[in-house]
């Protein structure tokens, strides 16, 4: 049991160039721009996946919820399965179901979907424990400050920044690491492990750099959207728009925005 | 690129159907025709034979859909797609004894919750009546004398190290009189099992453990998956059903909690592509399913969640019998298994198996030549063997260090676990943190005494340069002159325009921006024109250029040379100097004659080597051809370097000229240094 499956990039011309870069030691910009080019069809038509969907949209969820006086029954309103008082890691695990409820017998999951899903988790956990200090410990009201801190302007853009930040980063690996591997040991692109898990930080880096243009974007999005719907909140289609639209943005700055 | 999509007809629902079918396959488990094969050996007569029709449809079911698991390709490679191949489409029609059960909102969602999660594959169920169903007798074979007792537990046992484990702690040292089921995938193992088995009775602290042995496979049909993700509720359903035989309302896996939990070894895997076999999740699906079948509060839990697998192997050594663990098999490669080697060493299980066998003291126990592959020093092809050990240890070492913030920062997958291990969030988190942590201190420990070990070695670099221990060492640290290992100095700013061949790719630096690309000659040609910034090369020189060891181009050396502007420009001259000459005569400037007349030799003569006859040559076939190549080289890459520098692509489409005759010419020549 616990048997796991690895595999390598195709060998098509666009993706032999991205091993080719590898190997002769390109920087973590110009892999990214070459694995976007190669990756670009299947990320642009994925961007409409309901995994990444509904990630997104559980993040506005969240800040949404917060705005409300009690916010485990605001939660629960929105479907999210959490106890009273809820913690960080309560919302975690809830966000995580969520998002896997809303694809039942694996309808519309995709592996850009599942990495949405992680990157959504990272994310609230990530500033999370920046604005409340710690994992643990943390009272449900720090945590409901937290969220209802996240839904200005600038602190949505910042959430969406990050999130897609994070995303493209799991992506970008997600291929380079069929592959990086074998070129760690003497002589090779890599001296050691060490060594590759500097370009691997290199990488993610990048992605958070290029991430900000959907900063601004997100951040006037969701105070439009706010001051439109009211109570209503953010629809799913809505979400779904955006996440389409941030996916074109971060794409076109992964290939641009690097040369 | 669509998803695979399989129609399985099965038993009954196999019978009207006449032919085959693309995409539809019919699978009997009894009767004529019969190709699923479904057998439980040695089954205790104590064992109560009354069990309910429904669990006969459990086990049934179970069997056809671990047998349809293995009959359709899931694309492992689509990585274009995003896994739209990897999550198939597999609809079955299975005749049930109580389709009434079957066909309830409540055991269906349960099914197919459990079967999705387990193996993101898409399930479809039509259940309909079984008009004679087999008696539950048809896949039992008995033995065993009537006055065995009835087990306390049933314990799924793989034969693997981890459920070792769990027989040893109930068996050898709880003393409980235990019912052991094995699922046998192969014969190759049979012989270690029975000699495993027989160490098992002889530990026993009570009554030795029965054993029920399990074969479910397809005649004839050659495995296309070998991922074989459904395989927990083929073996979690055959448990089912012996403990309800013996009265009992739980069963119990062992295995650790890395294994368990599974998080993903590297960025690649993503989903079920790292197994959830005993995920707290699919736990959890299992208890509620098989309740609902059951019609009891029938628990489903692992033994060994909070543990490592380090901790399982310390405390089997810890219970007096270490001797076991060579016994035990790990490995899933067992088309490369002997009895000298059972373990390959290459997959991830024997990765992990021989780092939990040295962390946890049992290195005597076990020979490392048991091994097709040393853990530490062996060399790893480059591929999945390298990269599986590379993403195993790199993970650790990073857990190893890793705060509980940083922890979850890199690992969302871990939030799917905190719902589903029976504590409160914070709690389960912490444990998850902390069990994580204790497994990346256990196989770094392992690297650290490996590197005690082979120190010499490793300063004589005598080990292949792909072992582990080269892998994850510095095997470049700095020499200062002095011999002495030290800090690098601070390098020098390296010039901002550079051109240069660096290992297997150029390396570009334009206006200080620096860029990779691999190895062509349309970078050779460019490398020679901006050495020579306004040197006019013909496309002949370029070719020779980058090709020193051609001596000539002839044809193409002289239809370039002699193209209508040049023969133009040779003939213009050589009307200027005859008229040069007529001059001087005419004026006695003997010198000047004798210049000129110099010059229309030297004409002459370069006319006449070039087979000039009088009239320009049109261009020829093979001179096209030559300079197509040469400027369409010089086209891609120019197009390249777009691709990734903006400035210095833009930079190289206005400043080189590309024809007959080719060169940079920039209105302002940038320093570059070679």
């Amino acid at each position: 049991m616990g048997h796991t499956r690895l595999g390598n990039l195709p060998r098509t011309r666009k993706w032999q160039e991205v091993v080719g870069l590898i190997a002769i030691g390109a920087g973590a910009d110009q892999i990214a721009n070459a694995v976007i080019r190669a990756a670009e069809q299947g990320l642009m038509q994925a961007a409409h996946h309901k995994g990444l969907v509904e990630a997104f949209w559980s993040l506005t969820q969240l800040t949404a919820a917060a705005r409300e006086k009690d916010f485990a029954a605001a939660l629960r309103d929105r479907g999210f399965n959490v106890p009273n008082n809820p913690s960080l890691p309560a919302i975690l695990a809830a966000v995580s179901d969520v998002v896997d409820r809303s694809m039942p017998n694996n309808k519309g999951r995709t592996d850009l979907g599942e990495m949405a899903h992680s990157a959504a988790t990272e994310t609230i956990n990530r500033i999370g424990t920046e604005r409340t200090q710690s994992l643990f410990g943390s009272t449900s009201d720090d945590v409901q400050r937290v969220f209802r801190e996240l839904g200005t302007v600038k602190n949505f853009g910042d959430l969406a920044r990050r999130f897609y930040g994070q995303l493209m980063g799991k992506v970008l690996q997600f291929y380079v690491s069929r592959e990086s591997a074998n070129h760690v040991g003497e002589g090779q692109r890599f001296a050691n492990l060490a060594s590759k898990a500097s370009f691997d930080d290199a990488l993610s880096t990048h992605c958070r750099q290029a991430s900000v243009i959907v900063e601004k974007f997100a951040g006037e999005w969701v105070s439009k959207r706010t001051w439109q719907n009211g109570e209503v909140g953010i629809s799913r289609s809505e979400a779904e728009g955006f996440a389409h639209v941030a996916m074109t943005k971060i794409v076109a700055e992964l290939k641009e925005g690097a040369k | 690129m669509n998803a695979p999509d399989m129609l399985f007809l099965c038993n009954e629902a196999a019978s009207g159907r006449t032919g085959s079918t693309k995409g539809v396959a019919k699978l009997r488990t009894v009767g004529s025709g019969k190709n699923v094969r479904l057998e439980l050996d040695d089954v205790g007569r104590q064992l109560n034979q009354n069990i309910p029709a429904a669990l006969i449809d459990l086990v049934e079911i179970a069997a056809l859909v671990y047998v349809a698991d293995q009959m359709e390709h899931r694309g492992a490679n689509d990585v274009e797609s995003m896994g739209a191949c990897w999550r198939r489409r597999m609809r079955f029609e299975i005749p049930v004894r109580v389709p009434t059960l079957w066909k309830s909102a409540a055991v269906s969602d349960a099914l197919i919750e459990l079967l999705s999660f387990l193996s993101e594959d898409e399930y479809d169920f039509t259940f309909t009546q079984y008009k004679s169903p087999p008696t539950l007798d048809s896949y039992l074979s008995f033995a065993g004398s009537a006055t065995d007792k009835a087990p306390d537990s049933v314990i799924l046992f793989s034969g693997g190290l981890d459920s070792l484990g769990g027989v040893v702690k109930e068996v050898a040292l709880e003393g409980r009189s235990a019912l052991l089921l094995t699922h046998e995938s192969t014969t190759k193992l049979r012989t270690r099992h029975r000699a495993l088995r027989g160490m098992i009775d002889s530990a026993a602290k009570g009554p030795p453990p029965q054993h029920i042995t399990v074969r479910v496979n397809k005649k004839d049909q050659v495995e296309r998956e070998y991922t074989q993700r459904a395989r927990s509720f083929l073996y979690a359903s055959l448990a089912v059903a012996v403990s309800r035989m013996a009265g009992l309302d739980a069963i119990r896996f062992y295995e650790n909690g890395i294994v368990s939990l599974n998080l993903p070894i590297s960025p690649q895997v993503v989903g079920s592509r790292a197994t959830r076999t005993t995920h707290p999740r699919v736990l959890a699906c299992m208890r509620r399913l098989f309740s609902l079948v059951t019609d009891t509060k029938f628990g489903v839990d692992n033994g060994f969640i909070w543990k490592t697998k380090s901790d399982v192997v310390r405390d089997i050594v810890a219970s007096g019998n270490g001797s076991m663990i060579p016994l035990s098999t790990s490995c899933t490669h067992t088309w490369v298994f002997s009895n000298a080697k059972p373990h390959c060493g290459t997959c991830s299980q024997c990765i992990d198996r021989r780092f939990a066998v040295l962390a946890g003291g049992a290195g005597a126990f076990e020979r490392a030549d048991t091994y097709s592959h040393d853990l530490l020093v062996d060399a790893r092809d480059a591929g999945e063997s390298r990269v599986m050990m590379a993403s195993y240890v790199e993970i650790a070492q990073q857990v190893s260090e890793m705060s509980e913030t940083d922890f979850f920062n890199r690992f969302g997958e871990a939030a799917r676990v905190l719902m589903h291990v029976g504590l409160p969030a914070d709690e389960a988190a912490r444990k998850v943190h902390q069990l994580y942590q204790q497994h990346g201190k256990q196989v770094m420990s392992v690297v650290d005494a490996a590197w005690e070990t082979h120190k010499v070695a490793m300063r004589k670099r005598t080990l292949p340069e792909s072992c582990l221990l080269r892998l994850v060492q510095d095997p470049n640290p700095v020499v200062v002159a002095s011999g002495v290992v030290g800090v690098a100095p601070r390098p020098e700013p390296p010039p901002a325009y550079r051109l240069v061949q660096m290992g297997q790719g150029w390396t570009l630096r334009f206006d200080g921006v620096e860029k990779h690309f691999e190895l062509s000659v349309g970078m050779v040609y460019l490398r020679e024109m901006i050495a020579f910034p306004t040197k006019r090369f013909t496309v002949a020189e370029l070719y020779v250029l980058a090709r020193p060891h051609m001596k000539d181009i002839p044809s193409a050396r002289s239809e370039a040379a002699f193209d209508q502007t040049a023969a133009h420009a040779y003939m213009t001259r050589l009307s200027d100097v005859n008229e040069a000459i007529a001059a001087g005569e005419k004026t006695g400037d003997f010198t000047s004659v004798s210049v000129a007349k110099n010059e229309k030799a030297q004409l002459l003569a370069a006319l006449k080597a070039a087979n000039f006859k009088g009239r320009p040559k049109t261009e020829s076939k093979d001179h096209k051809r030559l300079r197509d190549r040469v400027r369409n080289a010089v086209d891609r890459a120019i197009e390249t370097i777009a691709k990734y520098h903006n400035a210095a692509g833009t930079h190289f489409e206005n400043s080189v000229t590309r024809g007959s005759v080719m060169g940079y010419n920039p209105p302002e020549t940038p320093p570059w240094e070679f």
